[in-house]
């Protein structure tokens, strides 16, 4: 049998083992293992196995996971989220739609400190979905805007989808942390944007909330002014070359635990919360991982990526036109896949066709990240459409992913304006110090 | 699990407190090495932590559709698999270390890696032992349905 030949049997075996229930990281292990005793040698196979696991875990780079994620559980614990949504709600509440807007502001702050979509989305969801049902706001737009806004915390940094290419590919993640901010804002703007044309098309979809003062809306930063400070000092730090972004996890986790000491609002039983809910994620992560990067070497010893990036580069399209079919590849992935076990899986294959085809390999990652999104919020796997389906049993989950339309049109949206125009994703890491 | 979070306080105490010195002018050696020691503790024991909880991920779309019996063998069958692919990380990682690393030691620090060693192949039993308890659950539940 050609390598070919053995990968292509991998890869459905892979998957069969998967639609049956085996653990992700267990199947690509186990499967990449394998196909590297039967390619190689017995003896190959069993040095990879052995060497691999110990390196993922004793990884600088992918250390910035569990420290961000300690952060992110910290401010959650502490209940920063609620005056995180506070501030969006009084700045922008009494503008028709504008609670669900402020969920989408309060989403993409919290996304720049939470690693995770499904973690940004049931945050925003338990703090946003009671105000809008307060006032009366259509049950399909007070769900979809959660549930999208939920998916900023995969683009905006720090982000767990862009770490794990960026420690997958080798692809500085300071760099890929600076090439998700202004997409991420660029998302915030597109929703909000939703929500105004949805609210102008019928105002019955979301009254208007209470006005406030100036006064009043510049003292809703009192409650969390410092938690934005941190936000600002953690991203620009990275940007301006101060610190890697596993020094700005470390600082980031560090501050969350100094100003909520100094709040008051930390106590032994949150801290031990935050920490448990840290290392069962992080576990996830590194099981993932590990098998991911056995099941990496397999693919490359298979030759499939650089069969298939010669095979499409000698395609009769442009690079524009390739890169659009591997989104529709990546659309319809996302549909029925974990975002991470979909970005983990592909990359072996498709990162080498990208750069075959000249693309930089940041603004690869974040189309890559932006299709995950989008994976998110598709049926029949949409997951956060089913998180936020846990925590509002009320709306029926059709209603939801009703509600959900308008916001994969403005996902379309987007994602075609940083296909058309890489600046907006390489404008920031191209100005980036280190 | 203490352990392992215990390290991770630690890390980002450590990293946090080298920053800080650094941009005082003043810097700390080692602390790249160092921690990716102890980031080694955090993940070995974070490994069965998340395996204890069910949360390592799966993809269960096909499988809710079959009856709860042929679920409960299934589960069992995938966690025998899973208990055997971990078995045979550790095995490889043991067969490795008895042969290469008995006296590796970091660069800069020279901290030995044995004793992190050692805590990962602990960590990867505990995920072997995590396993070995769902299969009996899970032939347990395929008994009584």
């Amino acid at each position: 049998m050609t390598p070919v030949v053995v990968g292509v049997i991998g890869l459905v075996a892979l998957f069969a083992l998967l639609a049956l229930g085996l653990p992700i990281g267990v199947g690509m292990a186990l499967v990449g293992f394998g196909g590297l005793w039967y390619l190689i040698s017995q003896g190959a196979a069993i040095v990879k196995l052995g060497i691999i696991p110990f390196e993922v875990m004793a990884n600088w780079g992918l250390a910035t996971l569990p420290l961000f994620l300690f952060m992110a559980h910290i401010v959650f614990a502490c209940g920063f989220s609620r005056d995180l949504y506070n501030v969006a709600s009084k700045w922008l509440g009494h503008q028709r739609g504008g609670i669900a807007m402020a969920t989408v502001g309060g989403s993409a702050v919290f996304a720049a400190i939470s690693a995770s979509s499904l973690a940004t989305a049931v945050t925003m969801g338990l703090v946003a979905l009671p105000e809008m049902k307060r006032y009366k706001y259509d049950p399909a737009l007070s769900t979809g805007c959660i549930a999208a806004g939920g998916t900023m915390g995969q683009m905006i940094p720090p982000s767990a989808g862009l770490i794990t290419y960026g420690i997958i590919t080798g692809t500085s993640i300071g760099r890929l942390f600076a090439g998700g901010l202004i997409p991420g804002i660029i998302e915030a703007v597109f929703y909000i944007i939703t929500i105004y044309i949805l609210c102008r098309w019928k105002p019955s979809l979301g009254p208007r909330g209470p006005r406030y003062s100036l006064k009043e809306k510049v003292m809703s930063f009192a409650g969390c002014g410092e938690i934005v400070a941190l936000i600002i000092l953690v991203l620009g730090g990275i940007i301006l070359g101060w610190f890697s972004p596993t020094e700005a996890g470390a600082i980031g986790a560090s501050g969350a635990i100094i100003f909520s000491l100094f709040r008051r609002r930390l106590n032994w039983e949150k801290f031990k919360h935050a920490l448990i809910e840290t290392m069962k994620t992080t576990g996830m992560l590194y099981g993932i991982l590990i098998g991911a990067f056995v099941f990496k070497y397999f693919m490359a010893v298979t030759t499939i990526p650089f069969v298939l990036a010669d095979f499409v580069g000698g395609l009769p399209l442009p690079p524009l036109a390739i890169m659009g079919l591997i989104m529709v590849v990546y659309l319809f992935l996302g549909a029925i896949m974990d975002a991470l076990a979909m970005i983990l899986l592909t990359i072996p294959i498709f990162f080498p066709i990208a750069i075959s085809l000249g693309f930089s390999p940041i603004w690869f990652g974040v189309i890559l990240v932006g299709m995950t999104e989008i994976g998110l919020i598709t049926p029949p796997i949409g997951m956060n459409v089913y998180a936020i389906s846990g925590i509002a049993p009320d709306v029926p989950v059709t209603t939801i992913f009703k509600g959900v339309i308008p916001f994969l049109i403005a996902d379309f949206c987007r994602m075609a304006l940083y296909l058309l125009v890489p600046a907006v994703v390489l404008f920031l890491p191209s100005i980036m110090i280190l | 699990m203490a352990l392992g979070a215990a390290f991770l306080v630690g890390m980002m105490v450590l990293i946090t407190a080298s920053v800080i010195s650094r941009r005082a002018g003043n810097i700390i050696q080692g602390i790249y090495e160092l921690s990716e020691l102890m980031i080694v503790v955090t993940a070995a024991f974070a490994l069965g932590y998340a395996a204890l909880h069910k949360r390592h991920i799966v993809i269960r779309v096909v499988v809710e559709r079959f009856p709860q019996r042929v679920q409960a063998i299934l589960e069992a069958v995938m966690s025998f698999i899973s208990l055997a692919t971990w078995a045979m990380v550790a095995w490889t990682g043991f067969l490795i270390l008895s042969q290469r690393w008995l006296n590796e030691a970091s660069e800069y620090l020279s901290v030995p890696y044995l004793p992190f060693r050692l805590i990962f192949l602990l960590g990867l039993v505990l995920v072997c032992s995590v396993y070995l308890i769902d299969i009996i659950r899970a032939l347990r539940q395929a008994r009584n349905k």
